[in-house]
Formats: structure tokens, sequence, C-alpha cells
């Protein structure tokens, strides 16, 4: 079962990611600038959230893994993806609000932020069994075509 | 009891998996619990997971002691997909791991296949 803080942060991403979507549309420039604002700070937290998520999983499998924490790691490895995705988004915004009003705050924070995320989303990959999207592309294709034994 | 589910090996799984540098007997132990276990009930054996990418899949992860070596241990995940024909299995990645006790990360890295 996934813990608490795994729950919030994935419905903060949730949040987070809805806002960004919403910051599409049509907002007045100092409602537009204020939510981008608001947005850099929100994720530039991300660091020390996706850090307490992943801390009971930093040693990566042991042999003692049960399967049950094998896929909360899925589960793990999904949410970092989804927090990294998040910050080249927001850059895009950032671009757009320091066009319109000169300055956003809080960049170098924000930064950081998604350099540590970066950091800990590879240092996880590499130490948990996860799939590999092309492979699952590739076995679907030879299963189409054919290509396969029947155990 | 209804009957077993095939289980498909994509080419590419099956070379990957060909490919473990495992003893014969942990090789027989691996194929019988996708035969005996994973096709005939893989609900009780499979675990709900979701991939990196977001899409739903199925684990099925065990580990094998090695019977010449007490502190070796092999591990071993299968990544499922149920087939469309609801008898199939179809193994859509895998994953190996070797690990000496005192030694971590011993063996393969991560990720193998």
């Amino acid at each position: 079962m996934a813990g608490v803080t795994y729950k919030i942060a994935e419905r903060r991403t949730e949040v987070v990611e809805e806002v960004v979507e919403e910051l599409q549309g049509s907002f007045t420039e100092v409602e537009f600038v204020s939510g981008v604002q608001q947005l850099v700070a929100e994720v530039a937290e991300f660091e020390d959230l996706m850090c307490r998520v992943t801390h009971s999983f930093r040693q990566g499998i042991q042999p003692e893994t049960d399967p049950q924490t094998i896929a909360t790691a899925h589960g793990i490895a999904y949410l970092l993806n989804r927090v990294s995705a998040l910050f080249p988004r927001i850059r895009d915004l950032i671009q757009v609000a320091v066009r319109r009003s000169g300055q956003v705050n809080g960049i170098e924070r924000f930064e950081n932020a998604e350099a540590a995320v970066t950091r800990m989303r590879k240092d996880f990959e590499s130490k948990w069994p996860l799939p590999d999207q092309t492979r699952v592309r590739v076995a679907r294709e030879q299963v189409a075509a054919g290509q396969y034994r029947i155990l | 009891m209804s009957d077993p589910y095939r289980v498909i090996i994509p080419a590419a799984n099956d070379a990957a998996m060909s490919a473990w540098d495992i003893p014969a007997e942990v090789r027989q132990i691996m194929e019988s619990r996708l035969r005996e276990q994973l096709a005939v009930d893989p609900i009780r054996h499979l675990i709900r997971a979701i991939s990196p990418w977001g899409e739903p899949l199925n684990l099925f992860a065990f580990t094998v002691p090695d019977a010449d070596n007490p502190d070796r241990t092999h591990m071993f995940q299968f990544h499922v997909l149920y087939g469309n024909d609801e008898e199939s299995l179809i193994v859509a990645d895998v994953g190996y791991q070797r690990r000496d006790r005192n030694l971590p990360g011993s063996g393969p890295g991560l990720p193998t296949s």
C-alpha cells in the first residue's frame, strides 16, 4: 500500500498539473503572472516532497524486497516522471510571464528543484527493476507478428 | 479447475531470458513458477502496478535461493499483460538480478532484461 506521503505527493502533483493546464487559458495579465509565481513556489517544494517519498526506497531492490514493494516502487517512478514533466511546462509559462511582467521570483530555487528531481529520478530508475517502454512496445509488436514462444 | 493461461514470451524477451547467466536448476524453478503459478492462477500471483509512463502493467516477481551458494539470491521480475483473448498472458518485459549477501549490487546491474 502506498504511504501517506506518496498519496499527498500524488494529489499535489495532480493539482499542479491541473493548474498548469488551466493557465493555458485566458487570464488577465495580473492573474496569469500571479498564478505562475505561485506555481514556481509550489514546485520548488517538490524537491523536499519527493525526497520524503523516495526515502525508504533509496537502497533499491534487495533480496528480501517483497513484490508489493516493487509494485509501489513502480508507482513512485511514475510519480517522479510526472513531477519531472512539470518543470519544462512551467518554464514555458515563466517565459511568458517574464515577457508580460518583466520578473518572476524564485527561479533559482525552481531550477535547483528541477535538477534535484532529475537526479532523484535517475538514481531511482537505476536501483529498481522497472519496465522499459520500448521493450514493452517491441513485445506487443512481436506478439502481433507471431514472433513468440508459448511456455 | 479452469485451463491454465497460455504464457506468451515474445522473441526479444525470450532471448533476454536465455542470456541470463543462471544455474540450470534456478532456470527450471523460474520456468516452473511461470507454468505452475502464473499460468494457473494469475489473479492470485499478479500484482497490479503502473509503468513509469503511466500504463497499467501486472507484476510477477519472486526470488530463488541458489542451492550451491547460500549467500546468493536470484531475483526475477516479469511484467505481464493479459491477452485480448483472455486466455493468454503476454510477458511484456523481464528483469533479473543476482545478489550476493554482503556484496550489495553484485551481479548484473539494474535494469536487466
